[in-house]
């Protein structure tokens, strides 16, 4: 995605989070005049950033939405309750064309519709003028094909309208233009059709000058500063949403590596192209293309030509091209793509980019007293007092990049406001829709946590509002009767404990029942009755959390769209958290999620398997076992244990990798026991060997394709640890 | 003065801005079907350039400058 969009959504995230806060705050206070102040210059904002990425249509609809927020502004009067709907409405569409622009880097097809349909619900009556429409871009495709030979550099069109007056102001549009940041092409046209010579004013400006420009859309804004209302810019679309950013340029490299393949070693070379570039492929989710490329290595290999594997590399490239959305691409590979837009930016208070800089100084620091350490070594005389002073040089290196480390994982920590505030809206929205009074109370929207944490929450945590909702608090008049307030009350609150972060939801509710919950858990096969039966409570009631149980009677439009409290629960426990819950019968239900602050330290135990050392994250163990080899009893083909009173599958993890491992002689066996979907599982090591901390990345590029590998560090010997996804390996 | 008349022909020259929109308009009006010569010109105001383009004079010669010459009507008139 291109930068200028990137930024634009930024904006018009905060801009429409913002108008919907304030427009629920009028709401509840309606003759408040400094909030309508402030909806009205939110909906202004948003939509001046709408025209300058060139989405005409989310203007023209922010237009209209302005208009009559600045009739009531201009009138002094409470803006009515269905026009806070109304502008709630189109904040919804707005959040849908950005979600849209995320996902695909562009402006959003079909746009102008909505727009329209914006437009008409504030003026029912009006007719929607068609005019502005024509604005909307249409020129540049057009322009884009009348240059084919700057298709491939030009990112940005330019359209400037010169004020017809802007000779008089010293204005020269094409000598400005001629100086726009990497310009390939330029075009004028008459603004209106040119008059007879002798009718002709030759002071009045009547140009329109077009522009393909190279340089990036953010260099471009700069340049058209000051003259944005006159200016229309269209950022030109990149290479198919869905590929990977770099994936074309790994196979535009690829193509050219093929251009010089002849030689010694080109057996060698071809092969090494097909592999890269297959898993590029692979990795951008085109598994028949990638196919295609390895079938066309092996032809290139076998006759010594690059032209199959270079033809198939071509085609990979103009087929997904042209077709980005290709049906031809097996779902099951599209599956991996993320499904909801992970935001890309992230906004840094500067205090902490500051505490950066400060231990970037202290870094330099250690480093030149290592130096000054080096140059001991060298004196015979003196370098016995080498060992101490590098001792203490550790020990300060240890603690600075320590520093260093919490001060980046704090850069990437949030605070939970962005999650907590999409929800004011939605459960006022989805209170309205089940006929009950609820009021949201938000705690501890200041607490942080990282980044993938807060942004991942927002699923599980309105799966937990909405049953909340719809089957904890009680219709209104079974309120009244319970001499309850009739307005209910949902607390979403957050706050850090230790190392964790606690994020709770609690409704003032009807509370779980016991009874009904184990009769919905039998009738639904989650275990026999007596079992059901002989259960604690609390332990009943985190059945809801099973997969398969739901106890609403009806299907509402609320909940109960199949999907249960076992999604929150995955979803929590894959960001490696837990969710507990509690409930009083009559008083209501807390729904608590248990989460780690920061996602990115990974204690790691460090096992070794063929002579080879993994790291194994601590998380996923839940025991180390010496075992006899007496104690281990073979069952069906495999081998087994008991452990506590339980039999425990025991896998040999070198035979696991790959690696031919016989288990040795009769020594005891290292036994790592892991749990997977509730089932223990044991991994035979020949060694158990330290701990270690470690930020670990997500593996990306070509260790991504690989099943079983979580990724991959240096240790201090200069080996690459391969550190293990367990679950992935039994998958 | 950067606009040259010749009895057959108009010729610019130099650098010519926004002063010489008007003469060559009123040349070009009281000469119809004269021909402009560009090939000595280095600049062109955006006004002078709307002229050309207004009365699509005949150019015997383009400006040196590539961007001028892109600008300009081609082909038709060369």
């Amino acid at each position: 995605m291109n930068e200028f969009i990137e930024q634009f959504l930024l904006e018009a995230r905060e801009l429409s989070a913002q108008a919907s806060s304030d427009l629920l705050a009028l709401e509840r206070t309606p003759g408040d005049a400094g909030l309508l102040n402030n909806v009205f210059r939110a909906f202004h904002t948003l939509k001046g950033a709408a025209g300058i990425v060139d989405f005409a249509a989310m203007a023209r609809a922010l237009h209209a939405v302005e208009d009559v927020l600045a009739r009531a502004r201009a009138a002094s009067q409470p803006l009515p309750g269905e026009d806070i709907d109304k502008c709630l409405a189109s904040l919804d569409q707005v959040d849908a064309w950005l979600d849209a622009m995320e996902a695909i880097g562009d402006l959003p097809p079909h746009a102008d519709a909505r727009a329209d349909d914006i437009v008409r619900l504030f003026a029912p009556g009006e007719h929607v003028a068609a005019e502005p429409r024509n604005a909307s871009g249409d020129w540049a495709p057009d322009f884009l094909e009348r240059h084919p030979a700057h298709a491939r550099r030009a990112r940005v069109a330019l359209r400037y309208r010169p004020p017809a007056d802007c000779f008089y102001r010293h204005e020269d549009p094409v000598d400005w233009l001629a100086g726009a940041p990497g310009l390939l092409a330029m075009e004028l046209a008459p603004a209106a059709p040119w008059p007879p010579l002798a009718r002709m004013d030759p002071f009045a400006c009547n140009v329109v000058a077009t522009a393909l420009l190279a340089a990036s859309p953010q260099q471009v804004q700069d340049f058209v500063a000051g003259r944005d209302s006159d200016v229309e810019l269209h950022v030109i679309a990149g290479p198919p949403a869905g590929w990977p950013a770099r994936a074309f340029d790994v196979l535009e490299v690829q193509r050219t590596i093929l251009q010089q393949t002849a030689g010694p070693g080109a057996a060698g070379r071809l092969g090494a192209v097909g592999r890269v570039a297959a898993s590029v492929l692979r990795g951008a989710g085109e598994a028949a293309l990638a196919q295609a490329v390895e079938d066309a290595a092996a032809a290139s290999i076998a006759s010594l030509d690059p032209a199959p594997l270079s033809q198939a590399i071509d085609q990979a490239v103009q087929r997904a091209g042209a077709q980005p959305s290709s049906d031809e691409a097996p779902p099951a590979a599209r599956a991996n793509a993320p499904e909801e837009p992970v935001s890309r930016t992230l906004r840094v208070d500067v205090a902490r980019i500051d505490a950066l800089v400060a231990l970037a100084g202290e870094i330099a620091v250690a480093k030149n007293a290592l130096g000054h350490a080096a140059l001991l070594a060298r004196d015979p005389h003196r370098a016995s007092a080498l060992p101490a002073m590098l001792k203490e040089q550790h020990a300060s290196l240890d603690r600075l990049v320590r520093d260093l480390q919490d001060a980046v994982v704090s850069i990437r920590v949030l605070p939970l406001r962005h999650v907590f505030q999409r929800f004011p809206r939605l459960v006022r929205d989805m209170a309205a829709s089940l006929g009950k009074s609820v009021r949201l109370v938000v705690e501890g929207e200041a607490t942080e946590a990282d980044k993938t944490i807060v942004e991942a929450l927002f699923e599980p945590l309105l799966h937990v509002l909405r049953n909340a909702l719809d089957h904890g608090v009680e219709p209104p008049a079974e309120r009244a009767a319970r001499n309850k307030p009739a307005q209910a009350t949902l607390r979403l609150r957050a706050s850090r404990v230790g190392e964790s972060v606690v994020v709770e939801a609690a409704d003032d509710g009807r509370g779980l029942d016991g009874a009904r919950i184990r009769a919905a858990a039998a009738a639904r096969g989650l275990g026999s009755p007596e079992t059901l039966a002989a259960m604690p409570d609390r332990e009943a009631m985190d059945l809801i959390f099973a997969p398969g149980f739901s106890t609403a009677a009806s299907v509402t439009d609320v909940s109960g769209r199949g999907v249960g409290m076992d999604s929150v629960r995955t979803a929590v426990e894959r960001l490696g958290g837990v969710v507990t819950l509690e409930s009083v019968p009559g008083e209501g239900t807390t729904v608590r999620f248990t989460l780690p602050y920061s996602v990115i330290m990974t204690r790691l135990m460090l096992v070794e398997a063929h002579g080879q050392t993994f790291g194994v994250p601590f998380d996923s163990i839940i025991e180390t076992v010496r075992a006899r080899r007496a104690d281990i009893a073979p069952l069906g083909g495999e081998r087994a244990i008991v452990l506590r009173g339980k039999t425990v599958p025991i896998i040999d993890l070198a035979g696991l990798l790959g690696q031919a491992g016989a288990p040795a002689g009769d020594e005891d066996a290292n036994l790592v026991v892991a749990t997977m979907n509730g089932q223990s599982v044991a991994f035979e090591v020949e060694r158990f060997g330290g701990r270690m901390d470690l930020m670990l990345k997500p593996a990306e590029g070509l260790l991504a394709c690989v099943k079983g590998v979580a990724g991959a560090t240096l240790m201090g010997d200069g080996r690459v640890l391969i550190v293990l996804d367990m679950e992935g390996l039994l998958a | 003065m950067t606009l040259a008349i010749h009895p057959d022909r108009l010729e610019l020259l130099g650098v010519c801005g926004l002063d010489d929109a008007e003469p060559l308009l009123r040349a070009l009006i009281e000469r119809p079907g004269a021909a402009l010569e560009l090939a000595d010109c280095a600049f062109l105001h955006t006004a002078v350039i709307q002229v050309i383009l207004a009365g699509r004079p005949r150019l015997n010669s383009l400006p040196r400058n590539i961007l001028l010459q892109s600008l300009l009507p081609q082909g038709d008139n060369a």
